[in-house]
C-alpha cells in the first residue's frame, strides 16, 4: 500500500515532468531505493512513466535514483519516444489509406492530444481512434478495411476495430462518450456547429482533429465514462490538463460552461477542474472558467489513483491467482460503487450509463 | 557521413548517454556512454554532413589541444561512431 509521502512525491515529480518546472519541495529527498522502485511502478501502472522520468531529471544527480533504476527508466522512456515515432508513421499511412478510399475521418485522442503536451514524445501512446461523422462514411470505412484484407470486428453500429501493421485501430460513428439520451440531439448540434476543426501536421501529411471546444468535451466525456465504469489512470487526467493549458486562449470559457451545464455534468467538471489545479499543477488561470467555490477533489483523485490504467490495477477488484493477473473481477461491485460515487455530480449520466450498457449487452 | 537522427543524447546522472531502443518486440536496447568530447562533437555535428576534418575543427575550436593530438582523437572518434552504428 502506497504511503501519503509516496503519493505526494509521485505527484510532485509528475508536475515537474509535465510542465518542465523545478521540483517544488526537495525536503522529501533523498529517497531510498525501495521508494524509488515503487514510484517507478506507479508510473508504469498509471502509464505516465515517461513524464515522471522527465520530473526525475529535474533533480540534482545526487538525489536521483540508483544508476541501474535510472538506466532502466531512461530506456523505457526512450521506448515511449520510439513508439510515438512509430505511431506517427502508422497515422500517416492510415490517413493516406482512408483518403485513397475517398474518406476523410477525424483523429480522436491519442497523437492528436499529444501535441498539447510540453513534450509530446513523452506521452504514452495507445491506439488510433478515427471518427466518421456520417453513418455512410463509417459503413464505407468498414467495407474498405475488409476489402483491404484486414479482419474487422464490429461492436454494434457505432464502432469497429482492426489491426494495422501491429497497431490497434478503432473506428467510431459516435463522437461523444455520453449516454444520457436527453442530450443526444444537443451533442449533434454542437458537432455540426463547431465543426471548424484544425489539422495535425505529421511530416507533410495533414490529419483532421476536432476543434478545441469539441476536443475538450470529447476528452472529458471520455474520462467520465471510464470513471463510471472501471476507472481511469493519470495519463488521461494529464491529457485534460495539457489540453486546457494548450487551448487556454482558444476556448470560449463561458460557452464551454454552458455546454457542461446543458450536458448535466457541470458539478463533476467543477471537481475535475479542482483536481487538475490541486494535483496535476494546471495553473488556475488556464482553466476555461473560474472555480466558483473550492471543491474537495481528493476523493476523485483517490478513485483515479486506485484505478490505475483503466482500472486494471485496482487491487480492490482484481485478485491474483498464483501470481497471474486474472483481470477485472467483481465488476458489478465496482460499477455499483462508481454509480453512487458520481451520481451527485453527473446524475443523468450516472443513471444512463449502466442502462445503456445493459441494453447493449456489454 | 552523417550522425543518425533517430538517436538523441540524453542526460544520465552527471553525464550523457545515447539509447538505441532496439526494434520489434524484443526488449533489446543498446546504450552508448559519451565522454565530454564526444558530446560536444555530437551536438555540433547533428544534421550535418561531416568528415574527420569536421571533427578536428570542433576539437580545435573547443579545447586547448595540439593539432596532431586532436587529429588522432578525431580519427578515433569517427571510427568509434562507425563501429557502434551511430552513423548513416
Amino acid at each position: 500500500m502506497e504511503t501519503g509521502k509516496e503519493i505526494a512525491v509521485f505527484l510532485m515529480l509528475l508536475r515537474a515532468g509535465l510542465w518542465r518546472k523545478p521540483i517544488e519541495n526537495l525536503d522529501y529527498f533523498p529517497l531510498n531505493q525501495t521508494t524509488w522502485e515503487r514510484l517507478y511502478q506507479y508510473g508504469v501502472q498509471q502509464t505516465v512513466e515517461g513524464i515522471l522520468f522527465e520530473g526525475v531529471q529535474q533533480l540534482d544527480p545526487s538525489l536521483q535514483p540508483s544508476k541501474s533504476l535510472l538506466l532502466k527508466w531512461l530506456v523505457r522512456t526512450e521506448k515511449i519516444r520510439q513508439r510515438n515515432r512509430w505511431m506517427n508513421t502508422r497515422l500517416v499511412e492510415q490517413a493516406q489509406f482512408y483518403r485513397n478510399c475517398g474518406l476523410d475521418p477525424t483523429l480522436l485522442k491519442g497523437q492528436g492530444l499529444a501535441q498539447s503536451y510540453v513534450d509530446p514524445t513523452l506521452r504514452m501512446s495507445g491506439d488510433i481512434d478515427w471518427y466518421f461523422d456520417q453513418p455512410q462514411a463509417f459503413a464505407r470505412a468498414n467495407a474498405e478495411v475488409r476489402q483491404f484484407g484486414l479482419p474487422l470486428i464490429e461492436a454494434g453500429k457505432i464502432s469497429s476495430n482492426y489491426h494495422w501493421q501491429g497497431c490497434h485501430v478503432d473506428q467510431h460513428a459516435q463522437l461523444f462518450d455520453l449516454h444520457n439520451p436527453f442530450v443526444k440531439s444537443y451533442l449533434k448540434e454542437l458537432e455540426e456547429h463547431f465543426d471548424d476543426g484544425s489539422t495535425l501536421l505529421i511530416g507533410k501529411t495533414e490529419i483532421n482533429v476536432l476543434s478545441p471546444l469539441l476536443q475538450t468535451i470529447q476528452v472529458n466525456a471520455h474520462i467520465l465514462k471510464h470513471l463510471l465504469s472501471f476507472g481511469i489512470g493519470l495519463r488521461q487526467i494529464c491529457d485534460a490538463a495539457c489540453l486546457y493549458a494548450y487551448y487556454s486562449t482558444a476556448l470560449d470559457g463561458q460557452l464551454l460552461k454552458e455546454v457542461y451545464q446543458r450536458l448535466g455534468i457541470i458539478r463533476w467538471v467543477a471537481v475535475l477542474h479542482q483536481l487538475l489545479v490541486d494535483f496535476i499543477g494546471l495553473p488556475e488561470q488556464s482553466l476555461p472558467f473560474h472555480l466558483e467555490k473550492e471543491q474537495d477533489a481528493t476523493w476523485m483523485m483517490q478513485d483515479i489513483w486506485t484505478g490505475g490504467n483503466f482500472g486494471f490495477y485496482d487491487t480492490a477488484y482484481v485478485k491474483s491467482k498464483e501470481g497471474q493477473f486474472v483481470g477485472r473481477r467483481l465488476k458489478i461491485i465496482r460499477l455499483w460503487k462508481s454509480f453512487w460515487r458520481y451520481l451527485p455530480y453527473a446524475p443523468l449520466e450516472a443513471i444512463s450509463f449502466p442502462i445503456v450498457h445493459y441494453r447493449s449487452g456489454r | 557521413m552523417k550522425l543518425r537522427t533517430d538517436l538523441s543524447l540524453r542526460r544520465f546522472g552527471n553525464g550523457y548517454i545515447i539509447v538505441d531502443p532496439g526494434q520489434g518486440q524484443q526488449d533489446i536496447s543498446k546504450i552508448y556512454t559519451f565522454n565530454e568530447t564526444a558530446v560536444q562533437v555530437w551536438i555540433e555535428l547533428q544534421g550535418k554532413e561531416f568528415n574527420v576534418d569536421s571533427v578536428l575543427a570542433v576539437l580545435l575550436d573547443n579545447y586547448e589541444v595540439e593539432e596532431d593530438v586532436a587529429e588522432e582523437d578525431a580519427v578515433r572518434l569517427v571510427k568509434q561512431f562507425e563501429k557502434q552504428g551511430l552513423l548513416f
